[in-house]
């Protein structure tokens, strides 16, 4: 069973990690802090008396939940409220591009992280789902299907589609040769 | 290398950049998850009843007293008196027994006596 020092210690592992899933997801800073704020909240308000190994698959399928939850009600909000905002993939790349003023080579890794970061947001929802549960969170694959709501199987259906579609799309990431 | 060994490697290879994008995030934006933890965690504290181990000891220390308790109060024999003392209550009940048989026959005798002198009366 946990307690408040564990369960700190739990969200300042995950905080930063679910920021930024929730970032790739959602594309948008505030809503992403709004997401990880109500799973924070949820997690400690209905399972902080759970053992903490409990903790990591009920977080990140909250947040899984939550960003789902988000898609949906969005989908209507941004038809009809899309010509007032900016561009909705200037926060993502302003996160993934926050140190532009560096020397060439960690530019250039700013670029390819960039890159990763816009082909992982642009994979299907269930593609994504499964790698940022399996791969990002390091859930297991009974975990990451628990979460999902589906089948080990399809879990690593998803996952397999969803990095050849990565490769497709990073070829900087195929190959050993760049090291 | 195959496709399985391509996957994986690529898989690392991007877990390794998306773990270096969790540190670019800005001072700010690390600044507000701070806060929202600090929420999350008191939330916790005044909606859940956290058992310490301190709390988790007392508790199974209480338990085992109480068990303790219970086996003793349910098993223990009634204590007797000292042998004296029965021997003391048994020689007082036997007096007594004396003294009750005594009685008796001083009653019959009485009876004897009174229905005698009913009967002189009755035959004067």
């Amino acid at each position: 069973m946990g307690n408040a020092a564990e369960l700190n210690q739990f969200l300042v592992e995950v905080e930063k990690r679910a920021f930024a899933m929730a970032m790739v997801s959602v594309k948008n800073r505030d809503d992403a802090l709004d997401i990880v704020q109500d799973v924070m909240m949820a997690l400690a308000r209905k399972y902080a008396a759970k053992p903490p190994s409990d903790w990591p698959p009920l977080f990140f399928r909250m947040l899984k939940n939550r960003i789902a939850d988000h898609h949906r009600s969005g989908s209507i909000r941004r038809r009809v409220m899309g010509w007032f905002s900016d561009d909705p993939d200037s926060d993502i790349e302003a996160v993934a591009a926050s140190r532009q003023d560096q020397p060439d080579v960690q530019r250039d890794q700013s670029v390819i992280k960039q890159k990763l970061i816009g082909a992982l947001s642009e994979l299907p929802e269930r593609q994504r789902q499964a790698f940022m549960l399996r791969i990002w969170a390091g859930l297991s694959v009974k975990e990451t299907s628990d979460a999902m709501a589906c089948g080990e199987g399809s879990v690593k259906t998803h996952l397999s589609r969803a990095t050849a579609a990565l490769r497709e799309r990073l070829p900087e990431f195929s190959g050993s040769d760049d090291g | 290398m195959d496709e399985l060994g391509r996957d994986l490697e690529l898989q690392q290879r991007a877990l390794t950049m998306l773990r270096e994008t969790e540190r670019d995030l800005d001072p700010q934006t690390l600044d507000q998850l701070a806060a929202a933890r600090r929420a999350a965690v008191a939330s916790a504290d005044s909606s859940t009843p956290w058992l310490s181990p301190w709390l988790l000891g007392f508790g199974g220390t209480a338990a085992t007293a109480a068990l303790v308790l219970a086996i003793a109060l349910t098993s223990v024999e009634p204590e007797l008196p000292p042998l004296d003392q029965i021997e003391f209550a048994v020689a007082q009940e036997t007096e007594l027994l004396e003294d009750l048989e005594f009685v008796a026959w001083m009653m019959l005798e009485d009876g004897v006596e009174l229905e005698d002198a009913d009967d002189v009366s009755a035959s004067s």
